[in-house]
This record gives structure tokens, sequence and C-alpha cells, in this order.
């Protein structure tokens, strides 16, 4: 089978499933990462939008892919997929995307500070490069807020049985870079039931903590 | 060109708009290992939420643990918050890499499930891989797994249209009010009083003076019945008493009969007053932040809401004529129940 014919199988499978039922869902997932790794999809424009071209380009592909999973029973088996799906993104979604990414780049501004950082970027820089050093740590600000404990939340939840394992004692140390080995070995409590207990801690007391904490 | 059948993956473009986020959260922490996580667990948080746009699922980023950087400071989290199914985890797995880890968190989680992304050098895009659920990830003993182990991504959308179906078949059987008026009541509700003495008991570890305020707040019936039954918030760990709730309904004569509709039919119905409280009945003076309540109508139209935020009980009257059906719709973070009733 040929891609096109594949691709087309595809577009008429989930145009015969009912909307929301997991073969439309598989079908269209499927469609799409096809289309988009076929390479075949046009690229129009190129040699435009000097620096900004990439970023369109990601951002039409995500609203032609949305557009064909939402709106696929407009697809019209008698042309191929690729036709269908490359007169939308000529005609329509690359001309609105390069219309809403450019006039957020304010003229003059360096767009390398906002642009991607790749894998290696993350790896060697170190993000206070990027803040000004006169903002307090964050890190600090929640350290200090489980250490003053505003309502007596953190040092009065506890462990069942355990009163000396509250959810500040287990989080000042956790962020003081103890490990949950470290943690579980000084409060005889296992490492699963620790770190169970402190994520349910986290989930009740989210709320809290950022009201506490403004960021 | 031709096709090969095999398990499919899902690529997503990475945007602009994508990277602007995982800055802005990056710049929060100044530890370059934590930040470099929050980036990676941002874009493929974004990532997945993209591939359940294309499915028609919708997601929330604000209720997501993963959207505050209070919270990512505390754990790191990966979560997107899919609507009304629970929190999916959005792992970034980096390109070289070919094993991942089960952590000790992930096996305690309260995740649906685990999706895997894998990102190439330049960050410009990510192609989801495959997940794990909740129900193998209990099975999985070592602490690396390989890429290949992981759930096919074409068999995620009926996972979670497994999901959706188990959160939605158990319906529980209407209860009629009128019949407690006669001391006609069903077996999973019990009066006030009785409920209050059980509480007691089951909190012999709390002071008296809270337990006595919290019984206070629960106002006796003055014309009618109250009847009441527990709520365990926590749906895994349900002998702890800690996330529990009461939930009091009560039924009574209308105090006085208001006009009644022009168009009744029903002219000879009798007009009731509904009263619908919860309290917190655990270790909590407040009721849960997240807590949400809604009543709604036949048609399912939500005509009351109220959030916990904090509060000490929650209460909403109305009045209704004999026949007339309601809901009750309680939810907290995981927890979920709809109680259904007929005046």
């Amino acid at each position: 089978m040929t891609l096109d014919e594949r691709l087309k199988q595809l577009a008429v499978e989930a145009q015969q499933s009912l909307p929301k039922t997991p073969q439309r869902q598989r079908a269209l997932a499927q469609l799409v990462d096809m289309i988009c790794r076929s390479k075949r999809l046009v690229r129009p424009y190129r040699g435009q939008f000097s620096g900004f071209y990439e970023d369109i380009y990601a951002e039409a592909q995500q609203r032609l892919f949305l557009y064909i999973c939402e709106q696929i029973n407009r697809y019209n088996p008698e042309f191929e997929v690729l036709q269908w799906a490359n007169f939308l993104m000529k005609r329509r979604f690359f001309v609105e995307a390069s219309r809403d990414v450019m006039p957020s780049a304010p003229k003059g501004m360096d767009r390398s500070k906002i642009k991607r950082i790749t894998l290696d970027v993350l790896d060697k820089q170190e993000p206070m490069d990027l803040r000004s050093q006169s903002v307090p740590s964050l890190s600090e600000a929640v350290i200090q807020c489980i250490q003053e404990d505003r309502d007596g939340l953190f040092r009065s939840t506890h462990i069942q049985k355990k009163p000396e394992a509250t959810f500040q004692y287990i989080a000042l140390h956790f962020l003081g870079g103890y490990s949950w080995k470290e943690i579980s070995a000084e409060l005889d409590v296992k490492v699963v039931t620790l770190s169970s207990f402190y994520l349910r801690c986290l989930t009740k007391f989210a709320p809290v903590l950022k009201a506490y904490v403004s960021v | 060109m031709t096709v090969k059948r095999d398990h499919h993956t899902f690529k997503v473009p990475i945007t602009d708009a994508f990277h602007r986020a995982a800055q802005e959260f990056y710049q929060c922490h100044s530890d370059p290992k934590k930040a470099k996580q929050i980036y990676l667990n941002t874009l493929s948080v974004q990532a997945v939420k993209f591939y359940l746009a294309c499915l028609g699922i919708e997601a929330d980023l604000e209720s997501s643990e993963s959207w505050h950087p209070v919270l990512q400071v505390l754990s790191a989290p990966s979560d997107l918050w899919v609507n009304d199914l629970g929190r999916l985890d959005c792992r970034p797995v980096l390109p070289e890499s070919s094993t991942l880890e089960i952590s000790s968190e992930m096996r305690s989680s309260d995740r649906i499930g685990y999706v895997f992304s894998r990102f190439d050098t330049t960050l410009a895009e990510a192609t989801l891989l495959g997940f794990i659920s909740k129900e193998s990830l209990a099975k999985i003993e070592e602490a690396f797994i390989g890429l290949d182990q992981l759930q096919p991504l074409e068999t995620f959308p009926d996972y979670l249209a497994g999901i959706s179906q188990a959160a939605t078949v158990a319906l529980p059987l209407r209860v009629k009010l009128q019949p407690w008026l006669v001391q006609v009541v069903d077996a999973e509700w019990t009066s006030v009083n009785t409920l209050i003495e059980a509480w007691q008991n089951q909190n012999l570890a709390l002071s008296f003076r809270t337990l006595s305020v919290k019984a206070d707040w629960i106002k006796p019936a003055r014309t009618g019945v109250k009847q009441g039954k527990f709520l365990h918030l926590d749906q895994v760990s349900k002998h702890r008493s800690e996330d529990q709730i009461l939930l009091v309904v009560g039924i009574a004569p209308a105090s006085r009969n208001g006009p009644a509709p022009a168009n009744s039919a029903a002219a000879d119905s009798t007009v009731f007053d509904i009263t619908i409280e919860v309290y917190p009945a655990g270790e909590d003076v407040y009721l849960p932040p997240t807590l949400h309540m809604t009543v709604m109508d036949e048609a399912n139209t939500p005509v009351l809401q109220a959030k916990g935020r904090q509060s000490e009980g929650l209460e909403f009257q109305f009045s209704g004529r004999s026949g007339e059906q309601f809901s009750v719709h309680i939810r907290c973070e995981q927890f979920n129940t709809t109680e259904l009733f007929e005046i």
C-alpha cells in the first residue's frame, strides 16, 4: 500500500467512526503522525520570514493537525489527503500562523532571549543567567514558607502513628537535598509510604502553598 | 514510498509558545538540574496536551501541579489534568536514553498513567512513544525498563475510554426523600445524631473541644428529617478517616407555601424544603479547598454550586415539589461522586 492509499484509508476510517470513540481517535492520531513524517507536507513562502520561519511553520502545523482531527468529515476522498492538507497549509494555516507569530516579537528585541533553548544550552547554562539577580530564589521562599508554617498545617500533618514524620520535617529535608532513602532511614518509614504521604500532602496543600508563596 | 505497519508514535512540532512557557518556569529555579527538568517537563506536558486535543480530549493546564512553580520546587511534577479523569503524567525522554526509570514517586502517585515523549536535541519536536497504565505500573518490579516495554500508543485511546467508562458506570440508585418523613430510610443513610456519635468514637484522638465545635455546626432538623453519610475522599485508602466529609440531606414540609407555578399540572403536589450540607469529618477543621459541590436539576443543569475554599461547611437550601428529581455532585481532586434524589 502506498502512503497516499494508507492516508486515505485512515481518513475514511475516522470519518466512518463516531466522534470521541477510540476507533476514531486511533485513526486520527495515526493519520496526523503519518502526514507529519511523510516529508511531503508543503513548506510555503520559503526564504521569507527570516528568523521566524521555523516557529511559524511549527505553529501552522499544530493548527493544521488540529483542524484535520476536528474537521475530518470535510475531507473529500476523491482527493488525496496530502492534497487537502497541503492546500489548507498553504492557503490558510501558514498565513494565519504568520500573522499571529509576527506581532508577538517586538521590534528591536533580541529574539534569541525568548527563542528556543536547545538541550545543549540547558546542560550548560545556569538558569540564573536569565533572570535578574535581585529576585530571591523561589526555593528559598518555599523553604521559608514551610518553616514558618503560618497556620500550623505542615507541622501537624504526619504519617499515621509517626508523629515525628511531619510534612514539615519531610519537605524541609527533601528540599535540603536528602534522598528519600536517607529520610526513610532517619524516620524508619518505608520509602513508598514516605513518598506517597508526601505527594498526597502536596495535592492537599497545593492551594495553601500557592496562596502562601506568591510568585 | 510504501508504508510499514509498526507501532505508531505521535510527533508534535514544538512552537515558540511552548518554549516561552517552559522558559518562564525555568527561570524560577536556581538549581540547573532542577531547572532543566522543569523545562523539559513543561514542554512534554504541552506536547501531550496537544496530542489529547487532536483526540478531542480536554485537559487543563491551570489545574495541573506541573503548572505551578511552588509545586515544581517541592516535587518536579509533570502531570496534566485530563478533565474528569485525573492526572496523566507526561514524562520527557532524552534523545539518547533507551531505558526509563520507575521511581518510588511513580509507584506511590495517583496518576492515571504515564505518557513518555522523546525530544530531539534542538527541542524542536517531541515524539510520544507510548505509555504505562496505572495497572501495568503496579506490576513492574524493576527500577528501570526498556523503551520497548512501553504500551503502544495506539492502545491509549482505548485505555482512556476504559477509565472514563469506569468513572460513569456505577451510578447509584435514586434516593426517595419523602419516605424519610415517615421514618423509612435507605440503608446507607443514618440519622444525624447517630452519625455524630459514630464520628466522635472514630475521633477519640481529637480534643473534645474540636469535636463539639464541629458537632455544633450541624443544625438539627426542626420540622423534618435530616440524614447523613460519610464520604471518603481518598478512595485508595478508605480506612483513613483523615480525608472524610459528612454529607447531610434534609427534607421538611415547606414552612410557607410559595406561589404555585401558573402552569403547574400537579396543583395538589406538596412543596418541601430541602437542605444539602457538607462538613469536614476528618482531622481537618476546614473542608478541602478544592472540594466542589453542585446541585443539578432533572435535566442535569447545574442550579447551585459552591467551592470548599477552606470553609467550615457548605449548605444549600431550596424548595421542590413532590416527585421532582435532583442530583448532588461532589468533586475533590480524584474523588468524584453523584448522589441522585427524588423528593
